[in-house]
Parts: structure tokens; sequence; C-alpha cells
């Protein structure tokens, strides 16, 4: 056990000691749920919830004040980069579904797109900071959090916010319709 | 200006409804123990990773090392090699792909690597009296880890390309036996013994076992190789049967490196190679039947030497 905490202590910066073991204890909870908010696969999500903070530990430069907003951050990009396969993997199964002449019915496809699959299918094709900043002000970040976590200027936030639900709406719009 | 948090796009609320029904499940309940649990494996596993990359290394310096004592020379098979004695082979050619050079040095394939309790769990695993600086570390107890088994391979022999890379060298004189394609060089060994003082670590391990394909013909093949790497004709082959006699692993080590052979009480040498941060330096020496790795952010030859005449 005691060898177990000396390997898990990440090296501190010069700058302010980091104790990860808080970093962590603080924020599992919360970067887990926003990660089945986005996926909506219960296990997965704790395993990317996981692979952040390990991303977190292997990266000193992100150790400090700031390491909170990083490993949220970090999370939202791998619960996307997940979102975005599945999306492929998807289109590739449809895509053979086809080739084979069994082509899901059109209400079969309408039952994987009901309102929380076309929401993740939208933010699969956003660009990745477009996704990021809807989701992570879905998670009720402030203005000045997102801006922590995404490294933008505070200012900016909520002009590049508009932009994203701009993006967002027509995206959607352009696949599903206008709601 | 307003709540600069508040959002302005209350024109579009079906995109807050949409973005709202994404839902934590109620059924979900993160398991912050288990997760951190979790961590700390991760964090050991690649803490594992970097001391493979050290072994790595060591072999790497091992590479160019030959080896004493003629060996009985099974057409297959060479066992228990014993490292005594180190000749670096430098490789002038600078041109050479590393597909090419790969078809002759060993990379890892595999290994294992676990976690140990203690210094007796390792004596278990090692089945050997494990050996521990007399000074020069600190006297604490170290940490215990093992490779309990490591496979190195080269690259499998491409006559074409390796033809291709011996008239870029000039060799035109040089033939590449048809039947040595797709020929590997394998070598396996464990478990490796790793003691960690937190910055410094020691790696200690009995020999390790070549195998070849029955095709091929270790001098040969280590002459061809030299001729790839560089060498001119006659050098090429007392290198070959140099290795002939006395078998190495051949591995591959970085040109930045700075390597100096350092005179141990034992009458042997060992080798230093300093990389510089952050790589750090390592030092490799042998006794019969072990091979020694030793490896810090900074080492240098004086305590290298002190470390390696104090095993006990």
């Amino acid at each position: 056990m005691q060898q177990a905490e000396r390997s898990a202590a990440p090296p501190a910066t010069a700058e302010a000691p980091f104790d990860f073991d808080v970093v962590f204890r603080t924020n599992y909870q919360s970067i887990a749920r926003a990660v089945v908010r986005i996926i909506g696969d219960p296990a997965r999500a704790e395993d990317l919830a996981v692979e952040a903070f390990c991303r977190l530990w292997r990266r000193p430069a992100a150790h400090g004040e700031q390491s909170g907003g990083w490993v949220y951050r970090t999370a939202v990009r791998l619960a996307l980069d997940e979102l975005r396969r599945r999306a492929r993997r998807q289109r590739y199964e449809q895509l053979f579904s086809a080739f084979r002449g069994t082509a899901p019915a059109a209400d079969e496809l309408f039952s994987a797109a009901e309102e929380r699959g076309r929401v993740r299918a939208v933010l699969s094709r956003l660009s990745r900071r477009d996704a990021e900043l809807l989701l992570l002000r879905n998670e009720d970040l402030s203005y000045a959090d997102i801006a922590d976590a995404v490294g933008l200027n505070p200012e900016s936030v909520g002009t590049l916010l508009v932009r994203a639900r701009q993006a967002f709406g027509k995206e959607y719009v352009r696949t599903y319709g206008q709601p | 200006m307003g709540n600069p948090n508040r959002d302005r796009f209350d024109d579009t609320p079906w995109i807050d409804h949409g973005l709202h029904t994404l839902e934590v499940p109620t059924s979900f309940h993160p398991d912050t123990a288990a997760a951190r649990a979790r961590v700390d494996l991760a964090v050991r596993v690649a803490i594992g990773r970097r001391r493979r990359l050290l072994v790595v290394s060591a072999l790497g310096v091992i590479a160019l090392v030959g080896l004493p004592g003629t060996r009985a020379l099974a057409k297959q098979m060479w066992n228990q090699l014993v490292l005594r004695r180190v000749v670096v082979v430098d490789v002038p050619r600078s041109d050479l792909a590393d597909s090419v050079v790969e078809m002759f040095t060993m990379k890892p394939v595999a290994s294992f690597n676990t976690g140990l309790d203690d210094r007796a769990a390792a004596e278990r695993l090692a089945d050997m009296h494990l050996m521990l600086p007399g000074n020069g570390v600190p006297s604490r107890e170290p940490a215990w880890q093992a490779i309990e088994h490591l496979r190195l391979s080269t690259r499998p022999l491409d006559v074409v390309a390796i033809e291709r890379a011996l008239a870029a060298a000039g060799a035109s004189d040089v033939t590449v036996p048809p039947e040595w394609e797709g020929t590997t060089l394998v070598a396996e060994g464990g478990p490796i013994i790793v003691a960690d003082w937190n910055g410094m670590q020691l790696l200690q391990a009995a020999p390790f076992h070549i195998t070849t394909s029955s095709s091929l013909q270790f001098s040969a093949f280590m002459t061809l190789a030299f001729r790839v790497f560089g060498q001119p004709p006659d050098a090429a082959a007392t290198l070959g049967a140099a290795l002939q006699t006395n078998p190495a692993l051949v591995m591959r080590f970085p040109k930045r490196a700075r390597i100096r052979s350092v005179p141990l009480q034992s009458g042997e040498h060992g080798v230093l190679v300093e990389e510089g941060a952050p790589e750090g330096a390592a030092f490799f020496w042998s006794t019969p039947g072990r091979i020694f790795a030793l490896s810090g952010d900074e080492l240098s030859a004086v305590q290298a030497a002190a470390i390696a005449n104090s095993m006990r």
C-alpha cells in the first residue's frame, strides 16, 4: 500500500505543491457524471474519467490550481472522441446493413434517434471546441470556469457559446429538421 | 452588461432542452475508491513501462558487448550467455532507414511486469540470491519489481531491402542468401529484478537466451549487419567472427550518448552510458552468470564503479 501511494504521487511542479489525491477526490464524481451525460454508458464513463485522471498524473504541466479544469476538459474531450467513434461505427454498420439489403426500417432508425441520441449525434459532428463549450456550459460551469478549462479569454466565452449553439442548431435542423 | 454568466440565446430554448436530456442515469453511482485504485494501478504500469525502457537501453549497451567463452553452439540456440567483455562498435552510417537497422537489432516485443512485496519475494521469483550495493545508494530498503519475462526480436529480414542498403553503402561484393528472407533473431530472458530507490534503479538478471532460425549462420549474419552499418569488409568480418565465438544481443543505442569504459576491481570493465536529462545515465556490468544495469538521473564513473565494486 505504501508503495502504491508513493508510486501514484506525481512529480510536483516547482511553483506549487500539488496534491493529486485532493484533486481526484474533489473532482472524480462530477467528472464521471459529466462523461456519462455525454456518452450515456456508465461503465465506459468511469473508464474515461479514470483515463482523464491518469493523463493528469502524467502531465506535470497541468498540475496546479487549474488541474480541476484541465481534467474536466480532458474528460469531456475523451467523451466526445468516444461519441465520434460510436457514430463512425454506426455509420459503417448501417453501410453494411445496406449492402446486405437489410437496412433498418424507418421506425427502427427513429427508435435510436430519440432526442438524447439526436443530441449526441449532433455533438459528435460539431467541432471539438463547439461541443466542449456546449457541454461544459451544460454542466453549469460559469463563463470563468469554462474559460479556465478550455484556455480562453473569459470575455470571449459568451460569443463563442453563441456560435457553438448556432452550429448545434444548424446541424440539428440539417439532420433532423426543425424540432 | 448584465450577468456575464447568463446565456444570451433565449431564442432557441429547444437547444437547451435538447442538451438537458443528457441526464445522468439514476443507477449511476461512480465508485471513487475503485477509480482511485485503477488510477494507482495505471500509474504503476506506467512506471513499469519506464523501467522497461531502461531495460531496453541496458540491452542496447549489451548489444555492443562481446561475450566470452566459446559456447556450445547448437544450430539454433545459444544458451547461458555470459557477459564479460565490452566492445563498442560504431555505426558510421546515418542514412540507414530504421526499418533496415531493426532487421539486425533487437527490440522488446513482449514483457510482463509485476510488483513484489520485498526482497524475499524477489529472491523467490528470481531463484537466486540478489546482490545489492554496499555503498553509494540510500541505506533504506528499495521498492522491488520484476520484469518476469522479456522477449526481444529483430524485425524479419527483408532480403531486397538489405541488398538495397548494401548497395547504398557501396558493398556490392556482398550477397544475401535468399533463404534468410523472414529470418529473425530472438532473445529471451527474465525475471529481471528491479530494486528502486526512487531515482536510482538496479536491475539484475541471468543471461539471456538467443534463438535463431536454422537457416541462419550467425557469423555471416553479423558480418552482413556490420557491412550494412557501414563497417569496411575486414572489420565487419572480424566482428562477425568475434560474435560467432561470443554471441551477443545486438541492440542499438543513441548516437548522442556518451559511452565510457569503467575499470572495476574484478579486472573487468563496465560501460557507462550518459545521455543527459531526462534519460540520465546507466551503467552496465556483469559477473559470471549475471548481468547488471544501474540507472539514475545522474551517475558518475566514480559512483558507478564504487557501487559495482561494493555489490554483495
